[in-house]
């Protein structure tokens, strides 16, 4: 179904959440509040990234500038290329090019992508890839902006809360609005609970050949512990 | 039918559902096949001396007898035949003696190898009414280069490789974080693949008849 939900109906939600509301005076809303919303949708989609990553997804035709494909836009998180007749190009890592030297490949470098200098396999310096990405959502601009296409309508509550969070905070949480903001923070984490649990079983009945639990490969570094193990040993 | 690398990588990780590309990428699975291939080959090769056969004409005279003949890389030798003319023209077995032996009486159609070439016993004149050698031998195996190429062993040692690269994976991951897996299970299989696989080629040579020829 039609996203129809607008930055502006969120705000009206966010607003009847508290009586202590007072549209417009607590925060602007077509520059600040366009922001929390912006923000907050941002959040649900890069959570979504990790729990279902093609749910919000999307792909993007990318042409080769002298083998450098340029990262798309709005990709969150990145889980296949393509070279146009279907074939897998692997990612591998930039200090060890030949990790898939028998497959066409490419490396990542300052959010560019490199052929991975394997010649005989690699895509071609102009040929077109397609990045199959999870998806960020659209930019919002105005305050009568739809939400992204791809938004699920049944958690708007999880934008209208982070608003009315937002408002609750900025007009002075530390005193007046403690015990309101407590209660919204709750229906927040609830509201992310629910998405979170409808991006796991939104689609029952995939089959997998491997990889029933999925795990990524990232480039976070981890100190080398050997001397500490031996300390530690004494 | 033969069967490819890519099939049997692919029917590798079907054993569980942890051996993905991105824990063990195809080439490094590539790697491993091509080793162990090799080693299945020569313990094949071990006990059907002619599952695989390639002949060498070598024509005589040599252009250079004391230079002998490089020979084609093999993996063992299996027997010749050398082919005479004139009017005792007829075929006798072609033997190959240690170099050590080299000048040891009666070595008549004999011949040594050093570093891959073949020499002659006797002398240039010994060998006139020689037209040429047929140098049987099993070949090297031609490993594959390309995760499309063929496997140089028969249907029959798929399982065999297939639970190879699996067992291969298992120990691979156990080396490392992440999900531990029982290697013993899947060297199990792979054994029990590897011997199936020799027990039935070993089976291609019981009916051959033997006998033992006298030297003297």
């Amino acid at each position: 179904m039609a996203v129809t939900t607008t930055v502006q109906d969120i705000l009206y939600a966010a607003y009847s959440r508290s009586t202590q509301n007072n549209p417009g005076t607590i925060a602007t809303e077509s520059t600040e509040l366009l922001s929390v919303v912006q923000r907050a949708i941002d959040g649900a989609y890069a959570f979504a990234a990790r729990i279902n990553p093609t749910f919000f997804a999307d792909t993007a035709d990318v042409v080769g500038v002298g083998s450098v494909w340029a990262r798309p836009e709005l990709a969150e998180s990145i889980f296949l290329i393509e070279e146009s007749d279907g074939t897998e190009v692997a990612v591998v890592p930039y200090n060890d090019r030949g990790a898939e030297a028998l497959k066409p490949s490419v490396y990542e470098f300052g959010q560019n992508f490199y052929a991975a200098g394997n010649v005989a396999v690699d895509p071609g310096a102009t040929d077109t890839l397609t990045f199959y990405f999870a998806s960020r959502p659209a930019t919002l601009t105005d305050l009568t902006d739809t939400l992204d296409a791809l938004w699920r309508e049944q958690f708007n509550e999880l934008l209208v809360t982070e608003v009315a969070i937002y408002l609750a905070v900025k007009d002075g949480a530390g005193q007046s609005r403690q015990t309101e903001l407590q209660a919204l923070i709750g229906e927040r984490n609830r509201w992310a609970n629910r998405m979170a649990a409808h991006l796991e079983h939104a689609t029952a009945n995939l089959r997998r050949r491997w990889g029933q639990i999925q795990r990524i490969n990232t480039e976070a570094l981890l100190p080398i512990l050997g001397f500490a193990d031996v300390n530690a040993a004494k | 039918m033969p069967f490819t690398v890519e099939e049997t990588i692919e029917e590798a990780r079907d054993q569980h559902p942890s051996f993905d590309p991105q824990r063990t990428p195809d080439r490094i699975l590539f790697r491993q096949l091509n080793r162990y291939v090799r080693q299945l080959y020569y313990r094949a090769v071990e006990r059907d001396s002619t599952l695989y056969s390639t002949v060498q004409n070598i024509p005589l005279p040599l252009a250079d007898f004391d230079a002998g003949y490089t020979l084609p890389a093999f993996a063992y030798y299996q027997g010749g035949t050398v082919h005479t003319t004139g009017s005792w023209k007829r075929d006798e077995p072609f033997n190959i003696v240690p170099w050590a032996n080299r000048y040891a009486p009666n070595m008549h159609s004999a011949g040594y190898i050093v570093e891959g070439v073949l020499y002659l016993c006797g002398d240039a004149e010994d060998w006139t009414s020689a037209e040429s050698i047929d140098f049987h031998y099993a070949p090297e195996p031609t490993l594959p280069t390309d995760i499309t190429d063929d496997v140089p062993l028969p249907d029959g040692a798929k399982w065999a490789c297939v639970s190879h690269l699996a067992w291969f994976m298992a120990r691979r991951q156990g080396m490392y974080e992440g999900e531990r897996i029982d290697t013993a299970e899947f060297a199990a299989d792979w054994q029990s693949a590897q011997e199936e696989w020799l027990i039935e080629i070993a089976q291609h040579s019981r009916g051959e008849a033997t006998y033992v020829r006298e030297e003297w």
